[in-house]
C-alpha cells in the first residue's frame, strides 16, 4: 500500500511520463483556450460526408480514432526517438527500433479503413475521401474554410 | 456489520456481474479486439508500456485474427473461472487471480495502444486482481479499502489538477473543452446532442459554471478520506459523473464502474478477532 501511494505521488510530482498503473487523472485539467481555428476530420464515403449526428458515440469514436492514430504516427515515432529509447537505456533495456515504429502506408490503411467503415455503416463503400479541414470560429459557430489536408499528407 | 465470507462472495459476484455487463456493452458496440481489428498503434508516455512494447507483442497482434481471439478469450474467460472456483475454494481461486493479473495488464496495455480507448479508464481491471488474489478476509478487507482510497484519489486528483493548472480560473475553459471535444459534431447535421452543445457554447457562463460544478463534485470525494458516512452520496455523485460524461462530453466512462463496489461495501468492518 505504501509502495502504491509513493508511486502515485511520485508520478504526480513528475507530471510527465507515467508508469502503469500510476497515471495522471486530469480530466481536462489543462488550460484550454478558445482557438480561432480548428482542424476537423471530414470523411466522405460514396461522395457523401459522414455526420457525427447519424452515429452513436461509440460508432463515431470508432470512425475518428483510427484517423487520429494514423495522422499521429509521426508524433508516436518521435516519442520513441526523443524519450523511449533514452529512458529505457537508462534502466538497462536495449530497445529494438522496429518494435516501436509505425510506417505511413496510406494504401494499406485506406483499404483497412474502408472494410472497417463498411462494418460500422453496414453499407458497401466504393470510394472514400478523408481530410482534415480548417474551420474558423465565428460567434461560437465553426465555419468551413477552403484549407484542407488529405490524410495521406498528414503522414508521409 | 462485520465483513464475512458471504460479503466476499457478493463482492466477487458484483465484480463479475459488472465485468460481463461491460463485455456485452463492448460486444454490442464492437469494441472487442476481434471487432476492432487493430492495424495501427500509437505510443504513449508510459514506461511500463514501453517495456511491454519492446517484446513486440503489440505488433504481433496487428492484423492477427487468431491473436485477437486468443487475447479476448483469455481476458474474458478468467473472471468466470475465478467466480466458479471461488464458490468452492478461495485458495484455488486466488491462483486464477494470479494468472488474471498479467493477462489483464498485457491485454489492456495492448488494447489501449490501438484506436479504442484511453488506458486510464481501465484502471479497475488492472487493480482488482490484487483484491481477488487475497485468501484471508483480513487481507481482502485491507485491499478493498485500499481500492476505495484509490478511487477517491481518482476524483480528488482530477479536481486538484484543475486548480493547480489554473483551469478553474479560466473563464473560457468549458468553451475551449467543448469546441475541442465536439468539433466534428458541431460541423455536421444537427441532433439533440449537437443542439445542446451549441446552446452551451452560446451561454459560456453556464458552461463555465458547469465546469466549476464538475470540479467541486470531484473535490467532494475528499470527504471519503475522513469518513465513510457519506459514501452513499459519493455513489450518487459518481453516477452523476458517468451520466454527465456521456451527455455533455460524449465520453463513455463505464469501465470505472467496478470501483462502485468499494463504496457500496465500505462500511463493513473487520472482525476484531482477525486483526493481528
Amino acid at each position: 500500500m505504501i509502495f502504491f501511494i509513493a508511486g502515485q505521488l511520485f508520478i504526480n510530482y513528475k507530471h510527465g511520463v507515467v508508469f502503469t498503473p500510476f497515471f495522471h487523472y486530469g480530466m481536462y485539467s489543462e488550460v484550454m483556450k478558445v482557438n480561432a481555428e480548428y482542424a476537423v476530420w471530414e470523411v466522405e464515403a460514396n461522395n457523401k460526408k459522414l455526420q457525427a449526428a447519424d452515429f452513436s458515440i461509440q460508432e463515431w469514436d470508432k470512425i475518428i480514432l483510427p484517423l487520429q492514430y494514423y495522422a499521429g504516427i509521426r508524433k508516436s515515432n518521435s516519442i520513441y526517438f526523443a524519450d523511449t529509447k533514452r529512458l529505457l537505456k537508462n534502466i538497462g533495456i536495449i530497445t529494438d527500433d522496429k518494435k516501436f515504429l509505425n510506417t505511413c502506408n496510406i494504401e494499406f490503411f485506406e483499404d483497412w479503413y474502408i472494410k472497417y467503415l463498411q462494418e460500422i455503416t453496414g453499407a458497401e463503400i466504393k470510394n472514400i475521401s478523408i481530410h482534415s479541414r480548417i474551420y474558423r470560429l465565428k460567434n461560437y459557430r465553426l465555419e468551413p474554410t477552403g484549407s484542407d489536408t488529405l490524410l495521406a499528407q498528414l503522414c508521409n | 456489520m462485520q465483513l464475512t465470507a458471504i460479503h466476499r462472495k457478493n463482492i466477487v459476484k458484483g465484480y463479475c456481474l459488472v465485468f460481463y455487463l461491460l463485455m456485452l456493452y463492448k460486444i454490442w458496440n464492437g469494441f472487442l479486439l476481434v471487432q476492432l481489428k487493430p492495424s495501427i498503434f500509437n505510443t504513449r508516455f508510459d514506461v511500463f508500456t514501453w517495456v511491454l512494447m519492446n517484446t513486440g507483442i503489440h505488433q504481433w497482434l496487428l492484423n492477427n485474427e487468431m491473436g485477437w481471439i486468443l487475447f479476448d478469450v483469455a481476458f474474458y474467460v478468467l473472471p468466470l473461472g475465478y467466480w466458479v472456483v471461488h464458490q468452492r475454494s478461495v485458495r484455488f481461486a486466488s491462483w486464477i487471480a494470479i494468472i488474471m493479473l498479467p493477462v489483464n495488464w498485457i491485454y489492456i496495455s495492448c488494447y489501449t495502444l490501438y484506436p479504442a480507448n484511453s488506458i486510464e479508464s481501465f484502471i479497475p481491471w488492472l487493480l482488482f486482481p490484487f483484491l481477488l488474489m487475497t485468501t484471508s478476509l483480513q487481507s481482502f478487507y485491507y485491499v478493498l479499502n485500499g481500492l476505495r482510497y484509490f478511487f477517491l484519489f481518482f476524483f480528488v486528483s482530477a479536481g486538484i489538477w484543475k486548480i493547480v493548472q489554473g483551469a478553474v480560473i479560466n473563464s473560457e475553459q468549458m468553451t475551449g473543452v467543448l469546441l475541442f471535444q465536439h468539433k466534428e459534431l458541431l460541423t455536421g447535421s444537427v441532433n439533440w446532442s449537437a443542439q445542446f452543445i451549441d446552446w452551451l457554447l452560446h451561454h459560456p457562463l453556464v458552461g463555465y459554471c458547469l465546469y466549476l460544478f464538475a470540479t467541486f463534485m470531484e473535490l467532494i470525494f475528499i470527504v471519503g478520506y475522513f469518513t465513510k458516512k457519506y459514501d452513499r452520496y459519493l455513489i450518487g455523485a459518481f453516477l452523476l459523473f458517468l451520466i454527465a460524461d456521456v451527455v455533455v462530453m460524449r465520453i463513455p466512462y463505464w469501465e470505472v464502474t467496478p470501483f462502485l463496489l468499494t463504496l457500496i461495501y465500505s462500511k463493513l468492518k473487520l472482525n476484531d478477532g482477525l486483526i493481528k
